[in-house]
């Protein structure tokens, strides 16, 4: 990844985050050391989400609009909130163990989200699976606009369902329900990971048009 | 408070590995696809 002025910033924006929670964010004193565990969760469900809402946002705009850009814009945004996925799902039971006494529970919420993750992995298969680009772009812009819908089901997973999983504490009607300190980590973890995010994206992005015309151009 | 530092440091240490083997295999790939056209 090439360092930018998009990427320093994100890097640095993280390691600021970082050391506000390791260094001046307090332990809460019922879970003690393994509820900073939150932070990394919550900001990395948060962009794996939007990551996710724009893979379905540009899937939709390639149907109607057939612009490549869309398409590659869609399978950057999915390879990378993958990877944020990736980091919930083994952040979350490892916030378990301690808190619920078990890495795993067939809950709602956590089988919900381990099904977008397969969904996600499944359209970046599918991807590689097709030679030929506009019917890769036609078919996976489908499966992207699919696993878009999922993400309101599993946000409201804890509302639907009977789930062990914590409500959210930001994302509702009423106030936050934190306390203003950690709720001040907690927000600047989001924006941190925002702007990894967007880095992530551009790079990746960039390399899937570097690799469409290192294509052109062995075929011309 | 309950001594359960382990999960966190373990988790933290995860993410960071996750994240920066990430930005690093799009640098390689992207290495790799500009070798590609040079040659």
């Amino acid at each position: 990844m090439k360092a930018t002025p998009l990427s320093i910033s994100a890097a640095a924006a993280v390691a600021i985050a970082l050391v506000r929670v390791i260094f001046f964010t307090p332990y809460e004193m019922r879970q003690g050391a393994a509820q900073k565990i939150f932070y990394i969760h919550a900001s990395s469900a948060w962009v794996a989400f939007l990551a996710f809402g724009l893979v379905g946002l540009a899937s939709a705009l390639y149907l109607w609009l057939r612009e490549e850009r869309l398409d590659r814009i869609a399978e950057a945004s999915a390879e990378v909130g993958l990877i944020f996925m990736t980091v919930v799902l083994i952040s979350g039971p490892l916030w378990g163990k301690p808190i619920w006494g078990t890495y795993w529970t067939w809950d709602a919420r956590l089988t919900l989200s381990l099904f977008l993750w397969f969904i996600i992995l499944g359209y970046l298969v599918l991807r590689g699976a097709i030679d030929d680009r506009a019917m890769r772009a036609r078919y996976s812009a489908v499966l992207g606009i699919l696993a878009a819908l999922l993400i309101p089901f599993v946000h409201l997973s804890v509302y639907l369902f009977r789930t062990l999983h914590p409500m959210p504490i930001i994302a509702k009607p009423s106030a936050p329900s934190l306390p203003s300190q950690m709720l001040v980590t907690l927000i600047m973890m989001f924006v941190a990971f925002t702007l990894m995010y967007v880095a992530l994206l551009r790079a990746r992005y960039r390399l899937a048009v570097a690799r469409d015309e290192a294509a052109e151009a062995y075929h011309a | 408070m309950p001594d359960n530092a382990g999960f966190y440091h373990l988790a933290y240490a995860a993410a960071v590995v996750i994240y920066s083997a990430y930005a690093f295999s799009i640098h390689v790939r992207r290495k790799r696809v500009r070798g590609r056209r040079s040659r």
